[in-house]
């Protein structure tokens, strides 16, 4: 069973970490989402077997989480969990592509296995990316930048509020499903049969609340007026972070280091 | 300041949860609204700010509900629900309390100075940045009222503000509400709590005014209470 | 079924946002603006619900395995499809936010799977038709089933196209959905019966919820909107297909797609465009020390060594900015 509560912990643990300072919680929230966007793209714009030349975007996440205090074992264990799912998808690569790549003393290396390592670490690359963007800018400066960027008020208060509440329905759903096993006498889940009603029960929970929560927005003026838009202009650290945050993996898409310093590296390790 | 005249609230199965109702509330009172569960407090201060439809007039200073005056009204009441966890649906307090603010057009400028002011007068200020999930009740009460008191309402209704407290956080609503401005109209089954805040107690029974008084002398009154279906209050010991 | 950005090419991770904000928008303006605003609560509380209603674990009786819901079907049946739409995109981006559940770039393929499919095609198309005679228990039943059913094939079958169309994976066309479609069949059944379960418990309980859903004005698409959408999800997909080798920095890419889509042919020999990705190969050829990358002899030993001299320096970076932090914060407290 999902553990409820350790699920609704991730969330709030990100909450905290976003509300800390350093010079990357400081820039405005449009210029790293636009970074953590461009970064995502060019990644996954690399050829599915270029690994060497996509090993300088390392710099970005290990920058970011030095800069702003991450921790890394939190990012690291929250990509650990989505790996897997990667090696699966990448395993089939090892089995259809085995025509070899390059070799090392003798060991043969498959493009298909060199196109799982790469999968691997564009899975890394891009959920640490995300995460890093989530662990250093506040939600309501993601929902404030939201509304900047004209969407709907009526679409990010859904936003807001399906946020707000997923905490307090989890909590009720981890109480019913204690109070179902202590009854049940068992461990397992929920049985096929009792499904209809649990699940009902819950739902139905949820409308009634819903009603409820409605009429106390009403009786604040919920409806009366669209939110009007808060203004934050963009400083001169917000400008260096974007222009850095676009040239480098540019840079670094279009020109492969690795292919630069071959000679010498060759050189040095033959010699 | 709050006059209702002939207010009925008739449900579409036919029931009257109040049952044309005469009634005046003066500034600066603060009233209790005593009664059974099913008495039709929660239908009257419902129907006070147009959420459940009504017979009848309700005037807010002279102000009448109508359609078009909805709006204005639900700035001059205040309404402090049951379940703050209804009442607290942003992701932080600060939010929350900004929410009514926002929805009456107030400049975001403006907004963050009248927040503070108003979590600093009910000394909760440590909460502003909090999620309603990690609070006590204590604290959620503390923040749905702040929710409400900073709209600088008129009058101010309270369904139930003790349910969900310790003696504690019942003890810190007490002082808290003895210093707030606005009229109050609180509706509640904790009659020591009556007893101690109310300078008016109004008994109702079957959606009707059967009662309305002195508290201090209506709760100890045994066979009022028990023709309205309360246990009535027993008197604090006398210091001899 | 929800998608990493790992797996997708950026055409195709484009094309999907492109397409799936189209049916945000699509939705939006479909719901009437005072009902939007009375749904709100009831969209935000059932999102909700939905994430916590994916925490339960049942057991499935004859195979001692468990499974949970999706719950996108069921969404649909008690909002309507154009609110259902709306909250789940609101649940996806919090999942794709805060739990790296589903990437942020792939958000646009995983809510056309996860909320397009059952919220704007299966729902008007089968749920809705199965009960136009009026809502009862085997109605609720078959049209559950059905629909969960539909809409999880439609939806692994879209994981299938978008990864095949990004060229991520070498895995062909035949073996991957021989893998995908029979899983998501028995997920499909399961989820569908576990829907009609929880339907019809709603149903017998306040059957009000469920008939004004379905009465929701705005939410009966016309036949010319049927066409639209499936033209449309077709016609982006092929596009994304074609699109994918014309993004890569490749002109043998270029050339091969060329040959082979026909149809789109204009776009791809456009000259300037053809001769601006010829130039940037150019550039890159222009470096000294440039090896082809197929030699098997120099590129990989060179490439390891270059890889682990640049995580090497990554590393050490970051432990240099905190060597600094700490150093700061040791001189600013003294």
């Amino acid at each position: 069973m999902v553990d409820v509560r350790s699920k609704i912990h991730e969330i709030y643990t990100l909450e905290q970490l976003s509300s800390g300072r350093s010079v990357i919680h400081d820039l405005h929230p449009s210029v790293k989402i636009l970074a953590t966007f461009f970064y995502i793209v060019l990644v996954l714009s690399f050829d599915r077997h270029t690994f060497f030349a996509l090993t300088p975007f390392i710099f970005y996440p290990v920058l970011l989480m030095s800069l702003s205090d991450t921790p890394y074992a939190m990012i690291l264990k929250r990509v650990a969990l989505a790996l897997p799912f990667s090696l699966f998808a990448g395993l089939s690569n090892v089995f259809f592509d085995q025509a070899t790549m390059f070799t090392i003393s003798g060991l043969n290396f498959s493009y298909g296995f060199v196109s799982l390592i790469v999968l691997l670490f564009r899975t890394f690359l891009c959920v640490a990316a995300v995460l890093i963007l989530v662990a250093v800018t506040p939600f309501t400066q993601i929902t404030a930048q939201m509304r900047r960027m004209h969407i709907p008020d009526l679409l990010v208060t859904l936003f807001e509020m399906t946020y707000r509440y997923l905490g307090s329905l989890a909590e009720e759903t981890s109480v019913m499903i204690i109070a179902y096993k202590l009854r049940h006498n068992s461990d397992k889940g929920i049985e096929l049969k009792d499904m209809g009603s649990f699940v009902g029960q819950l739902l139905l929970k949820s409308i009634d609340r819903a009603e409820h929560v409605y009429n106390a927005m009403k009786c604040r003026g919920y409806g009366r007026y669209d939110r009007k838009r808060r203004k934050r202009s963009l400083k001169f650290n917000d400008y260096l972070f974007l222009l850095l945050a676009i040239g480098f993996p540019l840079f670094f898409r279009f020109i492969d280091l690795n292919l630069l310093f071959q000679p010498w590296i060759m050189k040095v390790t033959l010699c | 300041m709050l006059k209702l005249t002939q207010l009925s609230v008739i449900y579409p199965d036919k029931t009257r949860a109040v049952d044309s109702i005469d009634l005046t509330i003066h500034d600066g009172e603060t009233v209790a609204l005593i009664g059974a569960n099913g008495a039709g407090k929660t239908s009257l201060l419902l129907a006070l700010v147009g959420v459940v439809a009504s017979h009848g007039t309700i005037e807010v200073d002279e102000l009448k509900l109508e359609p078009h005056t909805v709006g204005e009204i639900r700035k001059r009441i205040g309404v402090v629900f049951q379940n703050p966890d209804n009442q607290l649906f942003m992701p932080s307090i600060y939010e929350d309390v900004a929410f009514g603010l926002r929805n009456y057009g107030m400049a975001e400028e403006e907004i963050e100075g009248t927040v503070d002011r108003c979590l600093d007068q009910l000394d909760i200020m440590k909460l502003k940045h909090r999620s309603p999930l990690k609070l006590s009740g204590g604290e959620k009460r503390m923040a749905a009222i702040a929710g409400v008191l900073v709209m600088e309402p008129s009058l101010m209704l309270f369904d139930e503000p003790t349910a969900f407290l310790d003696p504690k956080a019942r003890r810190n609503l007490i002082q808290s509400l003895q210093k707030l401005k606005p009229t109050k109209l609180i509706a509640t089954h904790d009659l020591p709590f009556v007893a101690e805040v109310c300078s008016r107690a109004i008994l109702l029974k079957d959606g009707k005014i059967f009662a309305d008084g002195d508290p201090h002398t209506m709760l100890y009154d045994k066979k009022l209470m028990e023709e309205c279906g309360i246990e009535a209050a027993v008197r604090p010991m006398e210091e001899n | 079924m929800h998608m990493a950005d790992a797996l997708l090419s950026p055409a195709v991770g484009t094309t999907m946002y492109i397409v799936s904000t189209a049916a945000i928008a699509r939705s939006t303006s479909k719901i009437k603006l005072d009902v939007i605003e009375r749904k709100i609560p009831l969209m935000a509380v059932t999102g909700s619900f939905i994430f916590a209603a994916q925490m339960i674990n049942f057991t499935i009786p004859g195979t001692g395995s468990s499974g949970h819901i999706g719950g996108g079907m069921m969404l649909a049946a008690m909002l309507g499809g154009y609110p259902a739409m709306l909250t789940l995109s609101a649940v996806l981006l919090i999942q794709a936010l805060f739990f790296a559940d589903g990437g942020l770039f792939a958000l646009g393929a995983n809510l056309f799977n996860i909320a397009v499919i059952p919220c704007l095609i299966v729902y008007p198309l089968i749920y809705k038709p199965i009960l136009k005679k009026g809502i009862d228990a085997k109605r609720l039943t078959i049209a559950s089933i059905l629909s969960a059913i539909v809409a999880l094939q439609l939806g692994a079958f879209g994981v299938v196209i978008q990864t095949l169309f990004s060229g991520v994976t070498a895995l062909p066309f035949a073996a991957f959905s021989l893998m995908m479609q029979p899983i998501h069949l028995a997920i499909g059944i399961v989820e569908g019966v576990v829907t009609a379960l929880v339907l019809n418990f709603v149903y017998k309980t306040r059957p009000e919820i469920l008939d004004d859903a379905i009465e929701t004005k705005g939410t009966k698409p016309k036949f010319h909107l049927r066409k639209l959408l499936i033209g449309f999800g077709i016609a982006s997909l092929l596009i994304a297909g074609g699109l994918s080798y014309f993004a890569s920095v490749n002109p043998d890419g270029l050339e091969w797609s060329i040959q082979n889509v026909a149809g789109v042919s204009e776009l791809f020999s456009n000259a300037s465009i053809h001769a601006f990705f010829a130039k940037i190969q150019e550039l890159t050829s222009f470096l000294p020390g440039y090896a082809p990358s197929n030699d098997p002899n120099g590129t990989g030993l060179a490439g390891i060594i270059g890889s682990l001299i640049t995580f090497a320096l990554a590393g050490g970076v970051g432990v240099l900015i905190y060597v600094v932090k700490k150093k700061k914060i040791k001189s600013t407290s003294a």
